[in-house]
């Protein structure tokens, strides 16, 4: 039951945002807030009270499960485990911020506004717990409606055509998610006898090498268009971009996240052998991923763009980790997702006051900003070391643990990302140094960042360290349900051994 | 091959019948293109009507009240029609058949009163002007005063 | 003609009742308050004695028309559709100086014989019913005689259709030459044969033709945006639902037989017809600023959805049709009820009429955006459980080709989708370029109609309800139409 109220919270959340705006806008930015902290405390007090079934592995935190189409097998089930609470968790709080700090732009429709966002987060919960292929694909498609109007009426210049592009590449790749589902469906039934879209009953589905293949591309192409992977990336840096500063935060920090999650719990454990086969091609996808964002970022003017280009490339992480399957590297994604989450959205945020202040998201029209903005300039410089994976903050440890795995599957697949993370140390401090050295241009008084800003972003700040230092407890969290998942599909392991073995196996 | 000769066999006449029509009507044309003399001479080309020499616009305009009544007359010689048919075989019919044609004729009737009542039959110009709807029969008076010729 | 089938026939009865008391009560009454108030009763009590039907066993009135639980849910969808529009046209007419007293005749006679087509188990009554339909059809597209737009739309319905009339009785005569029958059944028995002669062959094709001229695909579907555009809106919402849920009940007994196999000649036009509809009708949509001329494309397209389900030629198919022509009458119903509701004396039917609308009737606009959402197949709409039933029955089937055509030309149409509900989410245009459309703000202001306004939120609740919750309709689909 505290499943459906942490949904549910939200969404009553926003529609009390929506009619308080009517008496005062600030009431309902400060509902929205109350409404998430009140979800942020539920969901922690449930990590809390259940810690004797974290320690038991396989073991659901919480479970609920209604009938809602019978005749289709289609159920209300969601379920809750260490990973799907620490997104939740992720959600929430990088929901409180971005609504703490986005009341200054948006003085259209405040009411609309928080609804909206409010409504996203309350989907995009409802994505990390359903377990039900049915109410998975009804919460997937769902958050993007919300998101698109955060990005299309909030959102700058070109917003229009950025929120359709977006809409329009999810919505066309879930389709074929929704197909493979149905071919998933018709498969385990017509095998069983048993029509389920439970997640339970699909998990162990024997299929045809074939179908399972097929079916898993469709999984993958959903995910991995969510996800920002290289060649599926087209919508992401407009959406990115033009959205609103809440938008960017939720995109970049919650809904690629969805992705991933998406390929941990369904892709990989529903199709082990066509994942396997499909592995190789998968990593040197995530490989290529975080070459290409990062030379890709490199190129940006745009600060906004160039952050999410930078999504590019750790999701490129993301990539690679989940599809080496191992219990260092899993854990690592889940590290890597979380720090990725609060790096993105604290540099969104920082982009968003550089643009409040000069004017311009121009990168080369800053420039000599320290001397009047030290404080700000610090906090930059935190998380641009965090974007290059800086030992002692939080992307260090996600991307140390994947990579570690990923040594001992293969040399070379190693090799190619620790290339990328050296063009992550000249993007992200030749972002600093454009910024905040060199020549000031003149222009009017500007003042540092101070109260919220300050406050939200020291918090993100101290929270990126306290990953690098003592990520223990997040790692605990994950534990049993990394092991959980890699137990149930333990062929999605590949095995390649050596470069010679990579050659004669050839490309899939 | 079984139903490609069981569709030609039948069509086959109809084939051969309508090329020789056509080869027929071709050879009039052809032979009298080239057989008939030709005259070209000023009464020649214009219509011929009863020896009078024609006046006027060849596109004769009607007023609609024609096609109306046109369309009245046939609308009703049709219920006609089957009222005859009932008619002359009224006693094998029997009583639910005379229920049956009292609601047609009784549909009939309410079609009646509607057209009546929505000025169809009144065919004089004064009559219509006096109706009650100004915009509509205001337009369409316009349009019927333009329209007549005679 | 014992009693027992004029029960059978009570919904007919009731239509056809309700015109010739309309005809009396403009007879007797000058006001114009009669004629709507007797078509909402007539189609009320048609529905009621339809619903009183139901669970009855199947029983052939006459040769010609075959009640059975197939029949009389789409005759009730189509009367249901018809009481909608008649609800809706209250409200149209009450800002215009012309009288709703022949429209609502039309409409009556239209939905009457929309129902003899749903009905029909005969060439006969099928042809009888078509042209009923249609005589009201075109009239009801031409009705507002005074705009040269209406009388275009009436014209090009007019003279195609009755060239579609013409291949579809010549295609009749055909079929009755090489078979000499005309009832339904025992064409089903030739249908189901291995082998058919050309002549057949030729014959189906043209009735195919005919039906897919009423319902729009592809390239049958020159006359639909003319119309759509042209007709008074309550007018268009009855080609949208009405016309088509009727030819669809058609469609789908007529031919059903001839899709359990994919190899003949009916099959592969079919699936022509299909993939062609859902390609073009998306994307002719995708550059019009006219919102009754995108749902004339968009419904171009989703009638390309129905057939995809029909010619799986299983059982979750048909159903799976049937769902998305309910699903689909009730979000176009919902759409044009907007239209409707908001058109004074010129239609509200561009993109830039409703520019703002969210700030000025947000809920109006919000039903309309949940209207375009269910078309566009997003969750928790009626339109988007629709596309999933299609699509299920299409991968139970294995017919990939047609599920991946749905699958891309549908994700293409999100984009016009998106535009028409992001446009009523936006401010309104600045003041510089707002002078050409005075009228336009000016109606937005006004009173809206009681009586459209529950037409639109019926739809809207069952848009929504339908969309939360499908099962008890999918399953009452289901026990109706597999019998």
């Amino acid at each position: 039951m505290m499943l459906v109220w942490l949904i549910g919270i939200p969404l009553l959340g926003g529609v009390l945002a929506w009619a308080a705006a009517r008496v005062h806008p600030r009431a309902s930015q400060v509902l929205s807030i109350a409404a998430l902290g009140i979800d942020l405390c539920l969901a922690l007090w449930l990590r809390g009270s259940h810690v004797q079934a974290l320690t038991q592995s396989g073991a659901w935190i919480a479970q609920v499960q209604w009938p809602w189409i019978p005749r289709m097998g289609i159920s209300v089930h969601l379920a809750m485990d260490g990973l799907s609470l620490l997104l939740v968790v992720l959600t929430l709080f990088l929901g409180i911020m971005s609504v703490a700090v986005s009341s200054s732009d948006v003085r259209d429709r405040p009411g609309f506004f928080h609804l909206n966002v409010l409504w996203s987060i309350s989907a995009m919960i409802a994505v990390f717990m359903a377990l039900d292929l049915f109410l998975f694909y009804v919460a997937w498609e769902l958050m993007l409606v919300p998101m698109y109007f955060i990005i299309a009426l909030w959102g700058s210049e070109n917003r229009i055509r950025a929120a359709v592009k977006f809409f329009v590449f999810t919505q066309a790749s879930s389709l074929f998610l929704l197909i493979a589902i149905l071919g998933l469906y018709f498969v385990h039934g017509n095998a069983t006898g048993n029509y389920s879209f439970d997640y339970a009953a699909l998990l162990h589905t024997a299929l045809s090498h074939r179908a399972g293949v097929w079916l898993m591309l469709g999984f993958f192409l959903a995910f991995a268009v969510k996800l920002g992977v290289f060649p599926f990336h087209g919508w992401l840096p407009d959406a990115y971009g033009e959205a609103p500063l809440a938008g960017s935060i939720l995109l970049a920090g919650v809904m690629a996240k969805t992705g991933a999650y998406g390929l941990i719990r369904f892709c990989l454990p529903l199709f082990p052998q066509a994942s396997n086969s499909f592995s190789l091609a998968a990593m040197i996808l995530g490989a290529a991923a975080i070459v290409y964002g990062a030379l890709m970022a490199l190129g940006q003017t745009d600060l906004k763009r160039l952050i999410a280009y930078t999504s590019v490339s750790h999701m490129g992480f993301v990539l690679l980790g989940i599809y080496v399957w191992g219990q260092l590297s899993l854990q690592g994604v889940v590290l890597q997702m979380i720090s990725h989450g609060i790096t993105a959205g604290a540099l969104f945020m920082i982009a968003a006051g550089l643009e409040k202040r000069i004017g311009t998201r121009d990168i080369t029209r800053y420039g000599g900003l320290w001397h009047v903005t030290p404080r700000l300039g610090g906090i930059t410089l935190v998380f641009a070391l965090a974007l290059m994976g800086l030992p002692g903050l939080g992307t260090f440890v996600g991307e140390v643990l994947i990579l570690l795995d990923t040594f001992r599957l293969s040399i070379p697949l190693a090799v190619i990302p620790i290339a990328g993370t050296v063009f992550a140390v000249v993007y992200s401090l030749w972002m600093v140094q454009r910024i905040f050295m060199g020549e000031s241009a003149p222009r009017p008084h500007i003042a540092d960042c101070r109260g919220r800003e300050l406050l939200s972003l020291g918090i993100m700040a101290a929270l990126i360290v306290w990953l690098g230092v003592y990520p223990k407890p997040f790692l605990d969290t994950s534990a049993p349900a990394v092991t959980e998942l890699r137990q149930s599909a333990p062929e999605a392991r590949p095995v390649i051994t050596s470069p010679r073995e990579l050659l004669a196996r050839g490309l899939p | 091959m079984n139903h490609r000769t069981a569709l030609i066999s039948p069509l086959l006449p109809l084939a051969l019948y309508g090329a020789a029509v056509a080869l027929i009507v071709c050879g009039m044309v052809v032979t009298s293109h080239f057989a008939g003399g030709r005259r070209k001479h000023r009464p020649t080309t214009p219509p011929y009507e009863s020896g009078m020499t024609p006046t006027g616009s060849t596109h004769i305009h009607l007023s609609v009240s024609y096609y109306l009544v046109a369309m009245f007359f046939l609308i009703f010689d049709l219920e006609a029609a089957f009222i005859f048919a009932w008619a002359v075989s009224l006693k094998q019919a029997g009583w639910s058949a005379f229920v049956e044609m009292l609601v047609f004729v009784g549909v009939l009737m309410a079609g009646l009163g509607y057209l009546w009542h929505e000025g169809a039959l009144d065919w004089g110009p004064s009559a219509r002007r006096s109706k009650s709807k100004p915009r509509e029969e205001s337009s369409l008076q316009a349009r019927g005063d333009d329209v007549r010729q005679d | 003609m014992n009693l027992e089938n004029l029960m059978l026939l009570s919904p007919f009865i009731a239509v056809a009742l309700a015109s010739i008391a309309v005809m009396l009560a403009a007879t007797l009454w000058k006001t114009r308050f009669p004629a709507l108030l007797i078509t909402v009763v007539g189609l009320g009590a048609g529905l009621a004695s339809t619903g009183a039907l139901v669970g009855r066993a199947p029983a052939a009135v006459t040769p010609l028309l075959l009640i059975n639980g197939y029949s009389l849910y789409f005759s009730g969808l189509v009367l249901a559709c018809s009481l909608g529009v008649a609800l809706l046209s209250m409200g149209y007419f009450a800002r215009r100086e012309q009288g709703p007293v022949q429209f609502c005749l039309f409409l009556l006679l239209s939905t009457l014989g929309a129902m003899v087509i749903a009905s029909s188990s005969h060439f006969a009554s099928l042809l009888l019913g078509l042209e009923l339909q249609g005589a009201g059809l075109y009239p009801l597209a031409a009705y507002a005689r005074f705009t040269p737009a209406s009388i275009e739309a009436g014209i090009k319905y007019l003279v195609p259709s009755t060239v579609a009339s013409a291949f579809l009785v010549f295609g009749m005569a055909l079929v009755y030459a090489d078979s000499g029958v005309m009832d339904f059944g025992s064409i089903a028995a030739i249908g189901r044969a291995p082998a058919m002669s050309l002549l057949m062959t030729v014959g189906l094709l043209m009735i195919l033709s005919g039906a897919a001229f009423k319902l729009a695909l592809v390239p049958f579907h020159l006359w639909t945006p003319d119309v759509y555009q042209g007709a008074p809106a309550p007018a268009t919402a009855f080609v949208a639902t009405v016309s088509k849920a009727a030819v669809v009940g058609l469609l789908m007994r007529f031919f059903a037989p001839f899709t359990d196999h994919g190899s003949n000649a009916v099959a592969a036009s079919l699936w022509a017809l299909a993939i062609a509809s859902m390609f073009a009708g998306n994307l002719l949509a995708l550059r019009q600023e006219n919102i009754k001329r995108i749902i004339a494309y968009s419904s171009i397209a989703h009638m390309g959805y129905v057939l995809v389900a029909f010619l799986c030629g299983t059982a979750l198919g048909i159903v799976s049709a049937t769902y998305y022509v309910t699903a689909y009458a009730i979000t176009a119903l919902c759409a044009l009820a907007v239209v409707s509701l908001l058109s004074h004396a010129k239609e509200t039917e561009s993109l830039a009429d409703i520019r703002g609308l969210a700030l000025r009737r947000p809920l109006v606009a919000f039903l309309f955006a949940v209207a375009m959402m269910s078309l566009a197949g997003i969750p928790f709409t009626v339109g988007f459980i629709g596309k999933f039933y299609v699509l299920s029955a299409g991968v139970q089937s294995r017919v990939w080709p047609l599920t991946f055509s749905l699958a891309v030309s549908s994700a293409i149409g999100l984009y016009y989708y998106l535009r028409v509900v992001i446009v009523m989410y936006r401010h309104p245009a600045p003041a510089s370029e707002k002078d050409a459309g005075p009228s336009a703000m000016a109606g937005m202001s006004r009173p809206l109609s009681a009586a459209g306004m529950i037409a639109l939120g019926t739809a809207g609740v069952l848009l929504v309800c339908f969309g939360v919750y499908p099962g008890p309709l999918f399953d009452f689909i289901a026990w109706m139409v597999g019998s």
